[in-house]
């Protein structure tokens, strides 16, 4: 795929996605497009993001098991601390780090060291948002950018999912979608979400589709059930009206987003019908919107997908208190929904195809406020898939010991990995070309490298 | 505007807020519409005068007063369900909902 090529499908699409004739259905009839991309995309890929909301504890989701440096993390964590002899399971890299230092999962994510040890599972250790490389002398020195409004909530989510704070217009999924939805008979199905809307999904030409639960999609439910209080006329005169042109130019597009709407829908349940029945674990939010994003990759044929960006997810991270109890719960959750996926992309055949990565706020601090912990900045974060050079941990695993270079203060991690990079690898694999990736990625000029070497 | 539709459809019906012993206490008051509501075009005169200041377009009006007109009064609740409609669907208009 060439980038010029790519560029051209992309406006030919997008202009179609604006301009849908009215009688037409939409969202099954762009044959002749799904054929001009089948050439240079002949093959599916997606990618899942998982999003921790409030802020994943880090420290305690991928532990130092060393003794060296396992002691650092308990002398700081003091009650936090899991126990390095019974409730630790330690990672085996295919290669062992060279200053022997080694890093262990808690047993409520043994799920995720079977898949790490089975090569579909990574670690990328110490990732988040930078402007440039940062260390604990130029943070304190504040000789060097750095990203607006650390430790805040609101704007670190949306700095992970589009580098800048809250009011970010545009992801970069959606920048992966507006670049890649050129290879999708209808751009409509290129960015989906079975969770809250986020920035994440948001390009400047293609917009989040929202999946819902329980069917599919959300209809409008009159026209769904052909009845108005009691009335078929009423019933049709609400899609007319929903879908009325107008000379007025946002009374138009608001009638055209409305059919958009009313045809998705149709198609994304039609093709649904022929998907899988799955059976998530019972219980478990996450893995119930993971089975609706694996059916709808299941469903990829007839929605004419070959490029989608998913996003589900999860909240309830922000651990100041009450840690050892809420924290594993959520990572029992995360780590059986992921596995579960996983299982899932095997069976449906899409296992080389589909990678999911987690992402959240930021990491927290170390040390330990008597019950829980409080904001960060880096984390550790997983990329599951068939296609991800697993078995390994990419990047650098910070050293604990209170003043290191990686110390922003009380244990809070300065990242020696920017997302940038992080999303750069998965946007790469997706099929955005190298000079594209600076396009979506604006501080990915200022690292080394563009990208970490995780997928295959 | 799936949301916002489906979630008026119910309102204009039930009302919003607190449902004490499965009444809603928030609730519109359309008595005056359904006083009217045996006559499409005299509904229509109100709802374009309560809900779009006077400035309904005739292709809407028309549509919206053929689907009055075709719902029967001699049902229970015809003149209710006259008034939802009207109401309904003068609210789901991209004619109603972009401000000028």
């Amino acid at each position: 795929m060439t980038t010029q090529a790519s560029r051209r499908q992309f406006l030919r699409t997008a202009s179609a996605l604006s301009v849908a004739g009215a009688a037409t259905p939409f969202a099954l009839n762009l044959a002749s497009i799904a054929a001009a991309s089948a050439q240079t995309a002949p093959d599916y890929r997606a990618l899942v993001c998982v999003f921790l909301y409030g802020g994943n504890d880090a420290h305690n989701t991928v532990v130092p098991y060393d003794s060296a440096s396992y002691q650092a993390y308990a002398g700081a964590r003091a009650t936090l601390a899991w126990d390095q002899a019974t409730e630790l399971v330690p990672l085996a890299p295919a290669v062992p780090a060279a200053d022997g230092r080694q890093v262990a999962l808690p047993l409520p994510l043994a799920p995720l060291a079977t898949l790490f040890d089975a090569g579909q599972c990574a670690v990328v250790a110490n990732v988040g948002p930078l402007v440039a490389p940062t260390n604990r002398a130029s943070y304190t020195g504040r000789s060097v950018p750095l990203p607006p409004k650390l430790f805040s909530h609101n704007d670190q989510q949306s700095v992970w999912q589009a580098s800048v704070p809250e009011g970010a217009k545009f992801g970069w999924g959606g920048r992966i979608g507006d670049l890649l939805a050129a290879q999708n008979a209808n751009a409509l199905f290129t960015c989906l979400t079975p969770s809250s809307n986020a920035v994440l999904l948001s390009g400047q030409q293609v917009r989040p589709f929202q999946l819902d639960a329980n069917q599919g999609s959300i209809a409008f439910s009159a026209l769904g059930s052909n009845s108005l209080y009691g009335s078929a006329a009423g019933a049709t005169a609400l899609r007319a009206r929903l879908t009325a042109t107008s000379g007025h130019l946002l009374e138009h597009e608001l009638g055209r987003v409305n059919q958009r709407s009313i045809e998705g829908n149709a198609a994304l349940r039609t093709a649904l019908q022929s998907a899988p029945t799955l059976t998530p674990p019972t219980g478990n939010g996450l893995a119930n919107q993971l089975a609706l994003v694996a059916r709808v990759i299941s469903a990829r044929s007839q929605l004419g997908a070959t490029r989608q960006v998913f996003l589900v997810s999860l909240g309830g991270f922000d651990t100041h208190s009450n840690q050892a109890t809420a924290h594993t719960a959520l990572l029992t959750q995360l780590a059986n929904a992921i596995a579960f996926f996983q299982a899932t992309m095997t069976q449906l055949g899409t296992a080389n195809n589909v990678t999911l990565f987690t992402a959240s706020d930021f990491g927290r601090a170390l040390l330990s406020n008597g019950d829980g912990c409080d904001h960060g900045w880096g984390a550790h974060h997983f990329v599951v898939g068939g296609a991800v050079k697993g078995r390994q941990v990419y990047g650098s695993f910070p050293d604990l010991t209170a003043g290191a270079p990686t110390d922003a203060g009380n244990g809070r991690l300065i990242p020696t990995t920017s997302v940038e990079q992080y999303a750069a690898t998965m946007a790469g694999w997706m099929g955005v070309g190298a000079s594209d990736l600076r396009l979506i990625l604006p501080n990915l000029p200022n690292f080394a490298t563009d990208t970490l070497g995780f997928m295959a | 505007m799936v949301g916002y539709t489906n979630y008026m459809q119910s309102v204009i019906v039930n009302g919003a807020g607190v449902a004490v012993n499965g009444v809603r206490d928030v609730r519109a008051n359309y008595a005056a519409e359904q006083a009217v509501a045996d006559n499409a075009d005299a509904l229509m005169d109100r709802i374009d005068r309560c809900l779009t200041n006077g400035t309904m377009p005739a292709a809407m009006r028309q549509e919206i007063r053929n689907a009055v007109n075709a719902i029967s009064l001699t049902t229970t609740n015809g003149r209710a369900n006259r008034v939802h409609t009207a109401i309904l669907l003068t609210m789901a208009s991209p004619e109603y909902l972009v401000q000028k």
